[in-house]
């Protein structure tokens, strides 16, 4: 059995050595049980700080339009978090050669107690990496056959007025933090519409509609370009789970559109593509 | 201030005793929502969760909602048209030391000094405040570093400490008193048992220098390296500040339908880019670490200077929150470390 957070380690300092990198975006121990917090190494004697477990829950591609100025970027990256990387590239954010992808085939990370797999994870259509530059282990397929939670199934298992409490529900919860929509690689819009005064798109928090527009617009306008990582269902304080139509989203862009977000640095953006034989049967 | 007698509450009869409250009063306290509770205005006594160390957002929203209504007003004849009404008055139940703590530093903000809040004041004034010990400091927990007592608050008007199967009450004000009148009072041995709950010993294992020492460094260090290192992994969401008993910046707008708006305030949050941005499209705060330094310079340095309190009661909530472990204790004692060492230099 390979030692993933020895290898991980040992590729940062080479790197950063070898000054093939100006800084490694890694995981590293947090403060609180069950969990990880981004860490940022700059010498190859500090790679040591960089941990590797079942916890390394964040997807650290969202750091990466910020530092980019810095220089190459090298960045410990799970599957999902490099479709995320690979969307960034098509919409030219960044560029290829800017980032040193670390990367693995990923069994899957915990949830909260650590106890169950997560639901995104257990439903996860790439669990090896689409593109790397360094891969730990062999790349090869691990079988996620663990306890999960699968709400993804049991929200469209129940009919649509059902389906409708249980979304607006989850909405009243939303506190509007945009913590969901921060810890995103893909919501880099550098001004957001809902925190558009002139015009104003939506009312400032009275309202359930408002937030649900919110909500909706943001699983919009990730469709196809979504990493399925689940960064935005984790960073939610309140817990407000709309996993399900996110992958029903996604799931859509599939069977409509053929697209899979994020496995073809080289492929065009599904947003921004238009063919003749598109999916256009709600045109009556 | 003499303390009246303090009465005794069998821990079976607190649902029944809220539902009596009911009767006369609008009563909000701790209530289960999914994992975790919420400060909620109760329909039955039973609805009370106290379950959980805490409610997952402050009781600030109480007396200042996260969205609320100033006025509404005609926009042709520029006159208020509505107000909104006042409530009967409510009382707040099981409200944490850390919470009591934080409504003493809102108190500051919005009903002390030259400008008065009277939307705060109103309710505010409407409300009687009950809170509750607690026991068993939790996992981010850190109240002790701003000394809070977690067996007592001076502006409570009733305070609950929880005994085997009992509350022992504690009476602040004649207005608290008239809600326990027909209780009995409790016995010495009541008294011993909640003594002894007090001093029971708990493990404190925050390494922060003292809190008066480090608010008088930070002010001093405004062009410090070390805001930048804190700042890296913030995202720059609002989880931190809206769950934050002490947070109290607001946006106002005004939303217009026809002839009528309506003028309302939202809580607003200092990580977001918008927060600082002028009109004129100048925004002084442009980056994270600006705006990091801020939230730690407000809460620790400069709240002390304009109201003589720290602006941070140790509830740990934003420990809870952050997504990418942004944890405020560790932000505490690496500025500890790091100042101490700069101003020996």
């Amino acid at each position: 059995m390979i030692d993933y957070q020895t290898e991980i380690r040992k590729r940062a300092a080479e790197l950063l050595k070898n000054k093939e990198v100006a800084m490694v975006i890694g995981y590293g121990a947090a403060s609180l049980p069950n969990r990880t917090m981004p860490i940022f190494i700059t010498k190859p004697e500090e790679a040591d700080k960089l941990v590797f477990n079942r916890f390394c829950t964040n997807n650290l591609s969202v750091y990466l339009m910020r530092l980019k100025e810095l220089g190459r970027l090298a960045i410990v990256s799970k599957p999902c978090d490099v479709r995320t990387i690979v969307c960034l590239i098509q919409e030219k954010q960044i560029e290829r050669q800017q980032v040193h992808i670390i990367s693995f085939a990923c069994p899957g990370v915990k949830d909260g107690d650590g106890k169950f797999l997560s639901f995104v994870c257990a439903n996860c259509p790439v669990t090896t990496p689409p593109i790397y530059d360094s891969l730990i282990g062999d790349g090869r397929e691990v079988k996620q056959a663990e306890d999960f939670i699968d709400n993804v199934t049991e929200f469209f298992s129940r009919l649509p007025q059902e389906r409708w409490e249980m979304f607006k529900a989850e909405i009243a919860k939303c506190i509007r933090c945009y913590a969901c929509r921060n810890a995103c690689p893909m919501c880099y819009c550098k001004e957001c519409f809902v925190e558009r005064a002139l015009p104003r798109w939506i009312g400032e928090g009275a309202e359930l509609t408002d937030t649900m527009i919110f909500h909706i617009v943001r699983a919009i306008h990730v469709a196809g370009r979504c990493g399925e990582c689940g960064a935005c269902l984790r960073a939610c304080p309140m817990g407000v789970n709309l996993g399900p139509i996110a992958k029903k989203i996604q799931e859509d862009m599939l069977n409509l559109f053929r697209h899979q977000a994020g496995l073809d640095p080289e492929a065009p953006a599904a947003l921004s593509t238009f063919e003749l034989n598109d999916y256009n049967d709600f045109i009556k | 201030m003499k303390t009246m007698k303090e009465k005794i509450l069998a821990k079976e009869n607190l649902a029944p005793f809220l539902d009596e409250l009911l009767k006369t009063y609008r009563v909000v306290a701790p209530v289960r929502a999914g994992d975790y509770s919420l400060y909620r205005p109760l329909e039955h006594g039973g609805d009370i969760c106290l379950d959980y160390l805490r409610p997952i957002k402050s009781a600030k929203e109480i007396f200042f909602p996260q969205n609320e209504t100033l006025f509404y007003f005609n926009k042709r004849t520029n006159r208020v048209v509505a107000s909104p009404e006042g409530e009967k008055t409510t009382v707040l139940f099981g409200i944490t030391p850390c919470d009591l703590a934080g409504i003493i530093a809102q108190d500051r903000i919005f009903s002390s000094g030259t400008f008065k809040d009277s939307y705060y004041l109103r309710r505010r004034s409407q409300t009687i405040l009950v809170g509750i010990a607690c026991p068993i400091p939790g996992e981010t927990c850190f109240c002790h570093v701003f000394g809070i007592d977690r067996f007592a608050s001076e502006i409570a008007d009733l305070f609950f400490i929880p005994l085997q199967n009992r509350y022992l009450v504690r009476v602040n004000t004649e207005q608290g008193g008239k809600l326990v009148e027909h209780l009995q009072e409790a016995t010495e041995a009541d008294l011993r048992e909640a003594e002894r709950l007090a001093a029971q010993p708990v493990e404190l294992k925050e390494e922060i220098m003292p809190i008066e020492e480090l608010s008088h460094l930070l002010s001093e260090e405004f062009e410090s390296p070390v805001w930048d290192d804190i700042a890296r992994k913030c995202i720059g969401c609002a989880a931190c500040t809206f769950v934050c008993p002490t947070c109290h910046c607001f946006d106002i707008t005004d939303e217009i339908r026809r002839d009528i708006g309506r003028r309302s305030r939202t809580w607003d949050g200092c990580m977001f880019p918008m927060f600082t941005l002028h009109a004129s499209g100048h925004n002084p705060r442009t980056n994270a670490t600006q705006r990091i330094r801020q939230r730690i310079l407000h809460k620790f340095a400069y709240f002390k200077d304009n109201q003589g309190i720290i602006s941070c009661t140790g509830c740990g909530r934003c420990v809870d929150v952050c997504p990418v472990n942004v944890d405020i204790r560790e932000v505490l004692k690496y500025l500890s470390e790091t100042l101490k060492d700069a101003s020996k230099k």
